[in-house]
């Protein structure tokens, strides 16, 4: 072959985006007949986002679905995709990531050595916690709540007067059971993976921010691709997308109807969504700066959901 | 010349061994008390203690090496006559002479990249590249270190080694 | 690459390179000379493997006893400890056991369960009149009880990777930890009286509460910290640093011993051995990084399985091959690398997720006491101030005495099971 590329992710293989890698590797190596070879990576074996991240800048890996999230301390405009409510459902969401909108912010990482593809996800995030039912961004008042290390989503949970605290994702599952943390957001995906249904008592599906991962490639590797190979390359990144999203969608039906037996879930209502929309334009507001007006703006302009 | 140098450099060392180790510490506690008592978390508490324990081991090279309190296998040590033993140190030193180099070399080069690409700290936001400087730092102590060891083997002297030196601090 | 890989390393191993700088310079040589990467992976890699916040229980921890040894609280302990149980034959080595098994209730990891335990009863078993070798073998072994009894962050990396419950995890880990506990204080007794260690006599009343009364403030600090984690004040990371300032207060201002100079002296000491520790996992993080991405511990264990379809065979199989990968990894790295690939066909043999989590958990327990990458023989070497090769020495017995609990835990899923079935039956 004339290509190997490695490809580095922090998933199992048996979720939604594992097996979409895996899909990937399968099209990629058939139809460039053998010139592309690709090398899959799960589960953290190569470190975690940021180290596979840094490994890809300096083209040790090729190809990676880091969480936007953790782009945003490389590239800070990134911290758009996590402001709650941005994109505000799930057809909204498929329609600024897979256009102009997600095709700019995508483009933003080329200064950071890495050229951004398409984005995939493993689904929205969710509000777990052990204290009470959450309804409104009211309830949400002094809950310990354990979060990934970002500037938006530390906001966000200042902003709704809970008190959010770092902790190490290995150590979540004992803090929410002792009660050090009283609850932590994350796609159903992680909460049946890690478990966290097991200590928690409620779970609200309240779908504020998606959790998306950017398919990115080493600028070296995506520059070194000849036309031909660079179109299987792209087509086989946007399959892999959809069925990430799909298989997303199926799983996080079949999941929930398991562990509903485990923990309470609310899904918000419209009008208590609207409320927490409301509330949730102060963040939007706050990082306004750093993401550019111009960025938020323009997803506005997509999605209608913008402040009135 | 080399022993001003070295007894300054061992001061610096110490102290800042000392200081880190502090740091971690006190704000750990510093953590469960703000969130326990005022239910008020350091969201940076975790990431500044996790640099200072770093930065601390990197420190941790050059004082080791000075201190020889690095865990090492010493088995040719035994299987080899005693007058050859010398001729072991010098391979040694000359192969942490090259490990050292190696530390500046691609440790100074992880740097600069990483001050290119200017990736942030997911909690404080303050450039990584800053906290990645200690790694060339620690590799330009260590050669320091490596260095004096071979001129003082060369002069025949016998190393400071071992458990005790660490112990007797 | 592989073996040029093995091969620097065990030369700069031999010629007098530290652990850690062999295991990371060898990485450079590796990759250098034969491999298609850039060797700025090394200063990356040592970076990213001390970047994890659970790791920060063993400075913490070395920091405690230390605090503790120097502060006085340590030997108040020991005392009270000769007194309960010096009767008794292998009394001393016995009760170091039981409290491996009581810390490991606290903590998750292995070598700071060796730290935390070790520093208290090393001198204490030396001073019974056990031998060296003995002593520190067995509390260099014990201290794997850490991460079996639960909480457990070897267990925790297991469930996230394999999708197995951390509750039934945990509950499996009993069964296990109070089997191994349980051979651990046979040995002792028979050691003890097959070589004659001396006993103490039966304590008076008067020597018995004299010993309770001065170790008052030490025996509040197995409650202080089992009551914060479980009641969620703080997690068994932090619980490090909680003893820490305990045994400062305790140290400085209730026994007087511990002025500014000492503490000085203290923090010096105790953050020198932890960084002799932390560069360790720094240059093993390298070396698995090299060994995952030329995906050396899958062709090993596809090697090894294509010779049998056997359940029983396999079972062994996987054992030989999680001892051999935990020579060179550590637990966490080790799980996260193999139990991906071996629990999938470990269920088609029919072996239970849960089950397996345990025979992979004492696996790589066993890992931490084997050459070149074993924590606890370090931090052993620090707590008895003996050499490797001694410190191996006294492993050794007890090292077989785990091989063959690893062999009961694995043909015999009872053991593991009994507890999670019990609690989670419906
Ligand atoms: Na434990
Ligand atoms: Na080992």
């Amino acid at each position: 072959q004339e290509f190997t590329f490695t490809f580095g992710h922090v998933l199992m293989e048996d979720t939604p985006n594992g097996k979409a890698a895996r899909a990937f590797e399968k099209e990629v190596e058939e139809k460039s007949n053998g010139r592309i070879e690709i090398n899959v990576i799960p589960a953290g074996g190569l470190g975690g986002d940021v180290d596979i991240i840094e490994q890809l800048q300096n083209d040790l890996v090729q190809i990676a679905i880091p969480p936007t999230a953790t782009l945003g301390n490389f590239e800070p405009k990134l911290q758009v995709l996590d402001l709650p409510f941005i994109l505000p459902s799930e057809e909204m969401m498929v329609k600024v990531l897979d256009g102009e909108v997600g095709r700019s912010i995508l483009d933003t990482l080329d200064q950071h050595g890495m050229h951004g593809v398409n984005f995939w996800g493993a689904g929205f995030r969710n509000i777990t916690n052990n204290v009470r039912e959450i309804t409104s961004v009211e309830d949400l008042a002094g809950i310990k709540m354990r979060t990934m290390q970002a500037p938006v989503i530390l906001t966000q949970y200042n902003e709704w007067g809970a008190n959010p605290t770092a902790m190490a994702f290995a150590e979540v599952y004992g803090g929410l059971q002792a009660g050090v943390v009283d609850g932590q957001e994350n796609p159903i995906a992680n909460i049946v993976a890690m478990k966290f249904y097991e200590v928690q008592k409620y779970m609200t599906l309240s779908s504020h921010a998606y959790h998306g991962y950017a398919a990115v490639m080493s600028e070296n590797a995506w520059n070194s691709l000849p036309d031909d190979l660079r179109a299987i390359v792209v087509t086989a990144f946007d399959n892999a997308r959809d069925l990430a999203r799909e298989l997303t969608n199926e799983y996080e039906a079949e999941e929930l109807a398991k562990i509903s037996s485990d923990i309470a879930v609310h899904r918000l209502t419209d009008a208590e969504k609207e409320a927490f929309i409301k509330g949730s334009f102060a963040v939007h507001e706050a990082f306004a700066d750093v993401v550019t007006p111009e960025l938020i703006n323009s997803i506005y302009a997509v999605t209608g959901a913008g402040p009135k | 010349m080399f022993e001003k140098f070295d007894k300054a450099l061992a001061r610096l060392e110490d102290g800042s061994m000392i200081f880190l180790m502090a740091v971690a510490i006190c704000l750990t506690f510093l953590q469960v008390v703000m969130r326990y008592v005022f239910s008020a978390p350091l969201y940076w508490a975790e990431e500044v203690v996790l640099y200072s324990i770093i930065v601390m081991s990197f420190v941790g090279i050059s004082i080791g090496i000075r201190l020889g309190s690095h865990i090492s296998v010493d088995l040719l040590d035994a299987l080899v006559p005693e007058k050859h033993i010398p001729v072991l140190r010098m391979i040694a030193i000359v192969l942490g002479i090259l490990f050292a180099g190696a530390l500046v070399y691609f440790g100074g080069k992880l740097f600069l990249n990483t001050l290119d690409r200017g990736q942030l700290s997911p909690a404080l936001r303050i450039p990584v590249a800053a906290i990645y400087a200690i790694i060339p730092v620690s590799g330009l102590l260590s050669l320091f270190r490596y260095g004096y060891a071979f001129v003082q083997l060369r002069q025949g002297k016998q190393i400071a080694a071992s458990e005790e030196n660490l112990r007797a601090m | 690459m592989l073996s040029g890989l093995l091969l620097s390393f065990g030369g700069l191993l031999l010629f007098g390179l530290p652990i850690f700088a062999a295991l990371a310079f060898a990485v450079v040589v590796a990759v250098g000379f034969w491999g298609p990467f850039d060797p700025v992976i090394v200063p990356m890699r040592m970076f990213a493997g001390m970047n994890n916040f659970s790791l920060m229980a063993i400075p913490f921890f070395i920091l405690a006893s230390e605090l503790m040894r120097i502060g006085g609280l340590s030997q108040r302990l020991v005392d009270l400890a000769t007194v309960l149980v010096g009767w008794i034959p292998g009394g001393i080595a016995a009760a170091t056991v039981l409290s491996c098994l009581f810390f490991g209730a606290i903590s998750g990891s292995s070598p700071a369960t060796v730290i935390a335990i070790g520093s208290i009863m090393f001198p204490a078993l030396v001073a019974a009149g056990y031998d060296r070798f003995f002593a520190i073998g067995l509390i260099t072994v014990a201290g794997t009880l850490g991460p079996i009894v639960p909480p457990s962050i070897g267990l925790i990396i297991y469930g996230s990777v394999t999708g197995a419950s951390v509750g039934k995890l945990f509950a499996g880990g009993v069964g296990p930890a109070l089997l191994i506990g349980a051979l651990l204080i046979a040995a002792c007794v028979i050691f003890a009286i097959r070589r004659g260690y001396p006993r103490q006599d039966f304590p008076t009343r008067a020597a018995f509460l004299l010993a309770i009364r001065r170790s008052a403030w030490g025996l509040g600090l197995p409650f202080l910290l089992l009551g914060g984690i479980y009641s969620g004040i703080f997690t068994p990371t932090e619980s490090a640093a909680v003893a820490c300032m305990y045994g400062w207060f305790v140290g400085a201002v209730i026994y007087k011993q511990i002025g500014v100079d000492e503490l000085k002296s203290i923090l010096k000491s105790s953050g020198a051995i932890a960084a002799t520790l932390l560069l360790i996992t720094a240059g093993a993080s390298a070396f698995s990084w090299l060994l995952t991405i030329t995906g050396a511990p899958g062709n090993l264990s596809s090697q090894v399985l294509s010779n049998t379809s056997d359940p029983f065979t396999i079972a062994a199989l996987f054992n030989v091959v999680m001892l051999v990968t935990g020579f060179f990894l550590d637990s966490a790295s080790a799980i996260i690398v193999l139990a991906p690939l071996l629990q999938p066909i470990a269920a088609q043999v029919g072996i239970d997720p849960v089950h397996f989590g345990l025979i992979t958990v004492v696996n790589f327990s066993v890992g931490m006491l084997t050459p070149p990458v074993g924590l606890n023989l370090f931090v052993a070497m620090g707590v008895s101030k003996m050499s490797l090769r001694d410190v191996l020495r006294g492993c050794l017995p007890f090292i077989a005495i785990m091989i063959v609990a690893l062999i009961l835990i694995t043909y015999v899923p009872w053991i593991t099971l009994w507890l999670p079935d019990l609690i989670y039956a419906q």
